[in-house]
């Protein structure tokens, strides 16, 4: 059975040609790898936004607005492993999530990996150029 | 040649740590989708289900929270019973943990009750005999074929012979 959704990660072609997701999440994010990697498959499986058993909302994935108005329109995946608050963010487009960054949330500190602009920009690069920019989300 | 979401698994459970995390992630998330998905399958509110299990809302909003992980048999039990559903705790090897984790479906997120499965909507597949390894969705008995009829007077008198 098809998914509903596909979770895809941003090369950085124009650098090193890393994914920048997988190596955060073998890295920095590692606390968290395996929540990430259980509610993605879930996530793709769920029914689109809008319908009455969709898991796109929270607690499952938070639409980013309000707060931080520069990340408006993004979406959020939340995990807390040992009191740090790790953070995966995408922009969702049709049946496409493109995981552009990632953030830790600490105290009140937010810190992201780049900012919103370059975070839009990598999402349009994934969309105009997916053969370099994107590759569908890696589990190793 | 792209490697599979399976061997890619398989390779992140080489790090002992990202095995022991997803054992805790497979309950976590895994029952936290399922008592949402089976909630909206019942068309059931928070405080509905709550009510049959004499607890407050809150803590029903609380089980589905992936974040929560805090569940004990005795509840998840209780759970089952709530929707009428069967619940299987077992030890399985990590290539099940795997199959059953990237292959998710509508229908493993919220299984059929036992109405539904006694009377459904569309007629079932055939017998299988044995269960089907691979996927959650096909890690399944079928038994609505089984003969369950009551013996015959020939059959009872054969019986006690």
């Amino acid at each position: 059975m098809a998914n509903e959704f596909t979770f895809y990660d941003y090369i950085d072609a124009d650098g090193d040609g890393t994914n920048v997701i997988s190596s955060w999440l073998n890295g920095e994010g590692r606390h968290a790898k395996a929540y990430f990697a259980m509610i993605m498959p879930y996530l793709e499986a769920s029914s689109p936004p809008g319908f009455h058993d969709t898991s796109w909302k929270e607690p499952y994935a938070k639409l980013m607005k309000n707060k931080r108005e520069r990340w408006k329109g993004f979406i959020e995946l939340r995990k807390e492993a040992r009191n740090v608050q790790y953070r995966l963010i995408g922009q969702k487009e049709g049946r496409s999530v493109f995981l552009v960054a990632h953030g830790i949330h600490k105290g009140q500190n937010y810190v992201t990996d780049v900012s919103p602009q370059t975070a839009l920009r990598r999402a349009e690069q994934m969309k105009n150029n997916p053969a370099k920019y994107r590759r569908e989300h890696e589990y190793n | 040649m792209s490697i599979t979401r399976y061997e890619q698994m398989w390779h992140s459970l080489r790090d002992p740590e990202f095995r022991k995390q997803l054992i805790d992630e497979h309950i976590n998330v895994g029952i936290a989708f399922q008592i949402r998905g089976l909630r909206d399958r019942q068309k059931l509110r928070q405080k509905d289900l709550a009510q049959r299990l004499s607890v407050e809302q809150p803590l029903v909003s609380a089980w589905e929270n992936p974040n929560y992980g805090n569940y004990s048999l005795n509840t998840l039990k209780d759970m089952a019973k709530a929707f009428d559903v069967g619940l299987l705790v077992r030890f399985v090897p990590f290539s099940t943990l795997v199959n059953w984790t990237l292959n998710v479906t509508p229908n493993v997120i919220a299984p059929p009750n036992f109405d539904e499965e006694e009377r459904p909507a569309v007629p079932l597949p055939p017998l299988i005999t044995s269960p089907v390894t691979g996927t959650a969705d096909t890690d399944v008995y079928r038994l609505q074929s089984i003969d369950v009829s009551v013996p015959s007077t020939a059959e009872k008198e054969y019986a006690h012979a």
